[in-house]
C-alpha cells in the first residue's frame, strides 16, 4: 500500500511536469510530450482501482 | 507545374534549428562524443564489438577522432551478424545492453538467401524507432491532428511494419494503416471518405499505382485532396519526369527518405525542399537527400579500397547508428551505392547529403515491391528443378504494377518432356519461386536457343521499371 501510494505521488509529480513539457511551443517535439504525459497519465489510471472515483 | 512550398519545418521547431544551425565541426565534435559513449558502452557489454575494437587497438573501446575510429574500427557485413547471430542465437553477442531489456525485434527480409538479421531493441530504441520515421515526416509537413496514409503493410518483425504507427502516433497525427490488407479501390474509397486528407507513405512504385488508379476512376488526385502537405516515398529509383507528373497530379511536394533496419529507422530525408533541386523547377536537376548527421555516422566508400569517395562519386554506405541501445550497428557495409554530395554543396547547413532517386547497390539485389530481392533466391527456386537448362528473369512495370517475368528453358537433355510435364514444370517452378520470395511471377518457356552465350548470373535479370514510370 506504501509502495502503490509512493508510486502514485510520484506519478503525480511526473504528470504535472509532463504536462508543462505538453505545452511546448516545439511543434516537433509536442507531440512526443503528448505522448509521454499520456503515459504517465495511463500508469495513474490504471493504479486507481479501489480508489474514490 | 512547381511543387508548391510547404510550412518550413525549422520554424516550427526549435530543436530542428539546431540541427541546421550547427556548424560542421559541431556536428563532428557531438558524432565523435556520441561513438566515444557507443564504443565504451559496447566494450563492457558486447563480444563481438570488443573484439572489433581488440583488433584494431581501440583498447577499452576508447576512440580520440573520428579519423581514428573510421580507419580502426573494422567494418561488418550481413555475412559477419549472420555467422554471430548463428553462434549465438537468436541476438549474436552484438547486445549492449542485458538481453532482459530487450522489448521488441527487428529482422531483415530474408529474401538474400543467406538469412536474415535480428536486432534487439529496448524500450528506448522503440521510441527512436518511431522518432526516425518522425523526423522526415515532419519535415516533409506531417504535423499533429493530420490525417496520414500508411500504404507499407504494418506490424510483423520488420522496421517498417512498426516504425510507421509510432511516427504518426508520436507526432500526434492519426493514421490510416491501409498497406498490405487493403486493395487499391478499397484504399481509394477510404480516402475520398475521410476527407482532409494531408499526408501519405508508401514505396516509390505503391504511389505510382495509387496515382494511376485515382486517375484510371477519373479522379485528379490534386482535387480530391486539396489539402495535402506531402507524399513521402522510399525504397526504389524513379525518373524525374515521373516525380514532376506526381507533383503535377498531386499538387504537392514529392519528399524521398533513405532508410533501413541497421538504421533503425530513416537515415536521411529530401527534408522539405523535394526530389527536385533547390531553384530548379520541376523537371530540372535531381534533389538531395540530407543525412541526419546528429543520429547517425554515415561513410560512403569506395567499396574496394574502403577510402572516402570524392564529392560527385557513387560509393557504398557504411553507416553506424549513434542512439540505438540493443543491437547497435557500427560501421555497417549497407551494400546500398549512392552519390555522394558534400554539406558545402548543399545550399546551406552542415549535413551531408547523397542524391535522390538512385540509390541503388553493388551487389545485385533488387527491390521488389518494398522486398529486398536477390536473383540467387530465383536460381534456387528455379534450379531445384533439373529439367530447366536456363533461366532469365525481367522487372518492369505494367499497368502501375510492378511485375516480375521468369522465362525457363527445357534443358537439352529433357527435350522428352510432353506438354502436360511441361506445363506442371511451369506451375511448380512459380510455385517454387512463391515459397522463397512470397511473390506470384509470371513464368513461361522459351526455346533453349534464346540462352546463347547467356553464362552469367548478373546477366539473368533485367530491371525496366524506370522505363515503366509514365504518367
Amino acid at each position: 500500500m506504501v509502495e502503490r501510494d509512493e508510486d502514485g505521488a510520484l506519478l503525480a509529480q511526473m504528470l504535472v511536469l509532463a504536462d508543462r513539457l505538453a505545452q511546448s511551443e516545439d511543434a516537433l517535439l509536442k507531440g512526443q510530450y503528448a505522448y509521454l504525459r499520456a503515459r504517465v497519465a495511463a500508469l495513474i489510471e490504471l493504479q486507481s482501482f479501489g480508489e474514490a472515483v | 507545374m512547381a511543387s508548391p512550398a510547404i510550412d518550413d519545418p525549422f520554424a516550427a521547431s526549435p530543436l530542428l534549428r539546431r540541427f541546421a544551425q550547427a556548424t560542421r565541426a559541431d556536428l563532428e565534435a557531438y558524432q565523435l562524443r556520441k561513438v566515444q559513449v557507443l564504443c565504451e558502452r559496447l566494450y563492457a557489454n558486447s563480444a563481438y564489438y570488443r573484439a572489433r575494437m581488440d583488433a584494431g587497438g581501440l583498447r577499452d573501446g576508447v576512440v580520440d577522432s573520428l579519423d581514428r575510429f573510421s580507419k580502426a574500427f573494422a567494418s561488418s557485413a550481413k555475412a559477419d551478424f549472420l555467422a554471430d547471430q548463428q553462434a549465438a542465437p537468436p541476438f549474436g553477442t552484438r547486445l549492449g545492453v542485458d538481453r532482459a531489456d530487450v522489448v521488441h525485434i527487428s529482422m531483415t527480409s530474408g529474401t538474400s538467401g543467406q538469412g536474415q538479421e535480428i536486432y534487439g531493441r529496448t524500450q528506448r530504441d522503440v521510441h527512436m524507432l518511431g522518432y526516425l520515421h518522425a523526423l522526415p515526416w515532419f519535415m516533409a509537413g506531417l504535423r499533429q491532428g493530420d490525417i496520414a496514409i500508411n500504404c507499407v503493410p504494418a506490424g510483423g518483425m520488420t522496421t517498417g511494419g512498426w516504425g510507421p504507427g509510432e511516427a504518426i502516433r508520436i507526432l500526434g497525427a492519426t493514421g490510416f494503416h491501409v498497406g498490405g490488407n487493403t486493395s487499391t479501390d478499397a484504399k481509394i474509397d477510404l480516402m475520398l471518405k475521410l476527407g482532409g486528407l494531408r499526408f501519405i507513405y508508401a514505396s516509390t512504385n505503391y504511389l505510382h499505382t495509387l496515382t494511376e488508379a485515382l486517375l484510371a476512376r477519373g479522379i485528379t488526385p490534386r482535387e480530391a485532396f486539396p489539402g495535402m502537405h506531402g507524399l513521402f516515398i522510399a525504397a526504389e529509383g524513379y525518373p524525374l519526369e515521373w516525380a514532376a507528373k506526381i507533383e503535377e497530379h498531386w499538387g504537392c511536394r514529392l519528399q524521398e527518405g533513405y532508410g533501413s533496419t541497421q538504421l533503425n529507422g530513416f537515415g536521411g530525408s529530401t527534408a522539405s525542399a523535394g526530389v527536385f533541386r533547390s531553384g530548379s523547377a520541376s523537371g530540372g536537376e535531381r534533389g538531395l537527400i540530407r543525412l541526419f548527421e546528429w543520429e547517425h555516422l554515415v561513410e560512403i566508400v569506395d567499396p574496394a579500397t574502403g577510402l572516402p569517395v570524392k564529392p560527385g562519386e557513387q560509393g557504398e554506405m557504411v553507416v553506424t547508428n549513434l542512439s540505438v541501445e540493443g543491437s547497435p550497428v557500427v560501421r555497417f557495409r549497407t551494400g546500398d551505392a549512392a552519390r555522394f554530395v558534400p554539406w558545402q554543396e548543399c545550399g546551406g547547413g552542415a549535413w551531408n547529403a547523397i542524391e535522390c532517386g538512385t540509390i541503388g547497390r553493388f551487389d545485385d539485389m533488387m527491390k521488389i515491391r518494398g522486398n529486398n530481392v536477390w536473383p540467387t533466391m530465383f536460381d534456387a527456386a528455379v534450379f531445384a528443378h533439373p529439367e530447366v537448362g536456363e533461366y532469365k528473369g525481367r522487372v518492369y512495370t505494367r499497368d502501375g504494377k510492378t511485375e516480375v517475368e521468369v522465362k525457363i528453358a527445357v534443358a537439352d537433355h529433357q527435350a522428352g518432356l510432353s506438354s502436360d510435364e511441361r506445363k506442371r514444370l511451369l506451375q511448380s517452378v512459380r510455385n517454387a519461386i512463391k515459397e522463397r520470395s512470397n511473390m506470384w511471377v509470371d513464368v513461361c518457356e522459351v526455346p533453349r536457343a534464346e540462352f546463347q552465350g547467356f553464362a552469367y548470373k548478373a546477366r539473368r535479370w533485367t530491371d525496366e521499371r524506370q522505363d515503366g514510370y509514365r504518367l
